[in-house]
């Protein structure tokens, strides 16, 4: 659940770090906003945490953002679409 | 007698130490090696393993407080009781540390955690029983086969000082076993949070204005009271090194503190263009 998988390896990386820092916003600002932890950030944007579906649709309302600008689709070793 | 207690100690110190050492340089290092805004990168992670020398720190502090205890280890025939208190006292400075460990998560309500910590801490309980169920299973294995290969009839008797402190061990095991498996399992520390980062920087820039403020005033209280010995003795005049050395203001910049131009005095002339101040 909390694994040592970095964001490379993880089936849906995501964009919350570059997203945040465009908008000069910290940790804290971001989990006040969408309910969570301010170490949970850091887990999700570091992808050593997958966030539930109701976390990963409070994330894009914050940037204004569909959710698939946020969370990007990776291929998996096997050719098929993770 | 205090010789044979130097290797015991002596373990205990290294791994205290090698945990205040985490503690303390493993957030730094984080900082240090990684750059967190880059997208998707991998975190390196530093080796550096803060909860797990808790947890080692935590069984080294509590097998230190079972061999004080009476009639289980005896150093030429005398009981070490008198090292009882410390160990005890180690021990519990451990099962605090290690049940607050980030943010006393095994041990908070579900109300205060978000579905991350929610989710981990439904891990560490399952997990915690599987160990403490496997130890019970042991350690009644290892009596049974004891009893049944031995054949004794004698029954194992302890002091009951002895029975009280391992069944205080035992509890404070049992209490603090969900927090040992975090530590285990997530053994780098939490990362300190950009505000708290710049509170402690602003704090600090703060406290070195405050103290070079003190200094200057400390520095000219101190010329104020020569200068009055000195009138008083009759000698007059104002300290030498006053002379030599004029009071310059300290001015802080950045956080560094510069010199600047030397205080001009009430009423004293401006100085001529083109000269040095």
């Amino acid at each position: 659940m909390t694994g040592r998988r970095p964001a490379s390896e993880s089936p849906f990386p995501n964009r919350i770090a570059e997203l945040r820092e465009r908008v000069k916003m910290s940790r804290l600002e971001l989990a006040e906003l969408v309910g969570v932890n301010s170490q949970t950030i850091g887990y999700l944007e570091r992808g050593e945490y997958n966030p539930s579906l109701a976390l990963a649709f409070r994330l894009p309302d914050v940037f204004s953002l569909p959710v698939e600008k946020i969370f990007i689709r990776t291929r998996s070793r096997q050719g098929r679409r993770a | 007698m205090v010789e044979q207690w130097v290797p015991f100690a002596a373990v205990v110190g290294v791994v205290l130490a090698s945990f205040l050492f985490n503690m303390i340089a493993s957030p730094k290092l984080m900082r240090a090696i990684n750059t967190p805004v880059e997208v998707n990168t991998p975190w390196r992670r530093p080796k550096l393993i803060s909860g797990k020398s808790l947890v080692t720190l935590w069984f080294a502090s509590a097998i230190l407080y079972l061999s004080t205890l009476p009639a289980v280890l005896q150093i030429r025939g005398v009981d070490l009781e008198v090292w009882s208190l410390p160990a005890l006292i180690l021990l519990l400075g451990t099962t605090l540390t290690a049940s607050t460990y980030k943010r006393a998560l095994a041990q908070q309500p579900d109300e205060v955690l978000d579905e991350r910590e929610l989710a981990l801490r439904n891990i560490l309980y399952p997990v915690s029983y599987q160990i403490l169920g496997m130890i019970v299973a042991v350690f009644t294995i290892v009596t049974f086969i004891t009893m049944f290969d031995i054949n004794t009839t004698q029954t194992l008797s302890l002091p009951s000082e002895t029975l009280v402190g391992g069944s205080v061990s035992a509890v404070l095991f049992i209490w603090v076993l969900p927090s040992l498996v975090h530590a285990w399992r997530d053994p780098v520390p939490d990362e300190v949070s950009e505000e708290t980062q710049r509170a402690l920087k602003d704090a600090k820039g703060e406290l070195r204005r405050e103290f070079n403020w003190m200094s200057i005033e400390i520095d000219a209280a101190g010329n104020e009271v020569k200068d009055e010995i000195r009138n008083a003795m009759g000698l007059g005049g104002t300290s030498s090194k006053k002379k030599r050395n004029p009071r310059r203001l300290k001015v802080a910049v950045n956080g560094r503190v510069v010199r600047g131009a030397p205080v001009a005095k009430k009423g004293a002339k401006p100085a001529k263009k083109g000269t040095r101040s």
